[in-house]
């Protein structure tokens, strides 16, 4: 089996940037759906 | 249905075997067979594990559950992005490094050879019946739609499958989950697109007629821990879900054991973190969507067709006068539901609101009293949500869509049929065919075992569905078979990276996890996401609690 094993220097900034995409994909997406929800919901 | 939309069906399927088995050729050990030889880009098992937990349930029970009772369903994954974050620097490092087929193969490194065994019994119990539900689940509805044999339509899907995931094992399997994704995201999209265009109403029209019956509501703050569905229990109850899905179920751990670094399996679980809310709130908007649509377009008053026809040819009168009622009640829904539209700010808006609430409660009325006749006279379970969509999409869409949209439900039911049946072989192999039986086997033998333990979970998973399909609610289903497991498994795990746990604290935190998790299915109320966490804590304490009495590691097992 391949044991390549995690290599922080290499793997951490990549990670980190990708982690960071996502919350801000996150919080958009639930600030859409507050909006949906303030402005429709009777 | 138009042999057009036949045509696409059957080109899909026969296109998935025959890549299937052409992705076959470096399968010949189990490395290659099980794990791809960790070969796989990040991207491609990001889109197998978005894939394989997106069903044909997602594609007609959800999209059904958008159209009844909106979009607060998406709560429950809202604990899935920070479940990726932890599994990212927890499970997914320990697992892919060290070098495992399965996650229960890790239990014994660490703890002992019964709590490896438990565990992996635990998942083909749950995952072969779930298996068989998930399979159910679009077969049912086939069935009743295109008037198929329940049998021909498990077999339309399920031979399909066994075929490439049995040649091709899980190269074959996540390569196809590539194709599926995309079939299933351009299908839905294409649904809303046609939503949106033949809409009688402004999409900002459609959206107050939705919200005036909650159907936008994506947000319920109150903390009632025997309600399924709240922000609560989907950021807490949801994490632990997720966590235990993705972290320590093997179907979803062995699309990341197969990445080619550590670093790629953890950014194949961002890419789930990054896109699954967004596709689940698609796949409820087009519920919504159909909702709307069929304020204005008047949908059958039973939309399973079997059903009907039963109640037409034994209660004839009966449903006749209903079919009367429920014509004059849509005339006065659609009226109202066309006042909300044209109300403004400044006129009786709140009127118009309250006067198509009522008239939809009225639709709504009469709707139960046709459920509870087809209920009388086929003694089935009444509820036909699953049947929403894939009736909108027969008699709606377009020639060729229709096709597509049936091909991604397929797609979607195969793709993660695929991944479990190879799971099961998988875990059905390595941990109990190898491990107790032959540990001495070459791969060339442990490769027809595997490829016949494909074949026999795909018989069992055909056979399920035959007695599944009496389930009311499918997803609920689903998700509670995996429940009453989930949260103990995820304690183990998280367990073993306590370093004074000790192998029969493990076991006997499991077998305590399982118990409280039992006690509070069958004798509490508590929503089902809770009880992941539940079991997951007593698993913890119990195993800690054990462990600190400084027994002997069972890891030497």
């Amino acid at each position: 089996m391949l044991d390549e094993g995690p290599d922080p220097e290499a793997t951490q900034p990549n990670f980190r940037r990708t982690l960071i995409q996502v919350l801000i994909v996150q919080v958009v997406v639930l600030v859409l759906l507050g909006f949906l929800q303030i402005l429709y919901t009777a | 249905m138009h042999w057009i939309n036949w045509a696409i069906v059957i080109v899909y399927l026969a296109y998935v075997v025959v890549d299937g088995i052409r992705k076959s050729k470096d399968t010949d050990t189990i490395s290659g067979y099980f794990v791809a030889n960790k070969s796989l880009a990040w991207w491609v098992v990001g889109l197998s594990v978005m894939a394989t937990q997106l069903s044909a349930v997602t594609m007609i029970g959800t999209t059904g559950q958008g159209a009844t009772d909106g979009i607060r369903f998406v709560q429950i994954y809202f604990g899935l992005p920070l479940a990726m974050v932890i599994l990212g620097v927890t499970i997914v490092p320990m697992l892919h490094g060290s070098g495992v087929y399965t996650a229960y193969e890790y239990l014994e490194r660490r703890f002992d050879a019964k709590t490896r065994s438990f565990t992996a019994l635990l998942f083909l119990l749950s995952r072969g019946m779930s298996c068989g539900t998930i399979l159910a689940a679009p077969a049912v509805v086939f069935s009743a739609i295109f008037g198929l044999p329940l049998v021909w339509s498990v077999a339309l899907i399920g031979v399909p499958t066994v075929i490439y995931t049995m040649i091709g094992g899980v190269q074959a399997v996540a390569w196809a989950d590539v194709k599926q994704m995309v079939l299933i995201i351009v299908a839905l999209l294409a649904v809303m697109v046609v939503l949106v265009i033949q809409m009688p109403v402004s999409p900002h029209d459609a959206l107050r007629i939705a919200g005036s019956t909650g159907r936008l509501q994506a947000f319920d703050f109150s903390f009632n821990i025997n309600e399924t569905y709240t922000f609560w229990s989907g950021v807490i109850g949801g994490t632990f879900l997720m966590l235990s899905y993705f972290g320590t179920d093997q179907s979803q751990v062995q699309r990341f054991l197969t990445a080619r670094s550590v670093n790629e399996a953890k950014n194949s679980l961002l890419m789930s973190a990054y896109w699954k809310i967004p596709l689940q709130g698609l796949v409820l908007v087009v519920g919504i969507g159909v909702f709307v649509y069929y304020q204005f377009v008047r949908p059958p008053l039973l939309y399973n067709p079997t059903h009907e026809a039963a109640v037409v040819a034994d209660r004839g009168s009966a449903y006749s006068a209903l079919q009367s009622r429920y014509a004059d009640a849509f005339t006065l829904r659609e009226s109202a539901a066309l006042a909300v539209a044209d109300a403004d700010e400044d006129t009786h808006r709140a009127d118009a609101l309250a006067t198509f609430l009522e008239r939809e409660g009225e639709v709504e009325s009469i709707r139960a009293e046709a459920l509870m006749l087809a209920g009388e006279v086929t003694d089935e379970a009444t509820s036909d949500v699953n049947y929403i969509v894939p009736r909108f999409v027969l008699s709606e869409l377009p020639i060729g869509l229709a096709g597509l949209f049936i091909a991604g439900v397929l797609a979607a039911a195969m793709s993660s049929i695929a991944a479990e049946l190879n799971s099961l072989a998988t875990a059905s192999v390595i941990d109990f065919y190898r491990r107790w039986v032959n540990p001495d086997a070459q791969d060339s033998h442990l490769l027809r075992v595997s490829k016949g333990a494909t074949a026999f979970w795909g018989l069992f998973a055909c056979m399920v569905a035959t007695y599944a399909a009496t389930l009311g609610s499918l997803i609920e289903v689903v998700n509670r078979f995996g429940s009453f497991f989930y949260g103990s498994i995820l304690g183990v795990f998280l367990l073993a990276m306590v370093p004074r746990a000790r192998g029969s604290g493990a076991f006997l935190g499991l077998i305590a996890g399982m118990t409280t998790v039992g006690y509070f299915n069958f004798r509490t109320d508590v929503a089902y996401l809770w009880q992941n966490l539940i079991g997951a804590v007593v698993v913890l304490l119990v195993g800690v609690v054990l462990g600190s009495f400084g027994e002997k590691s069972g890891s030497e097992a």
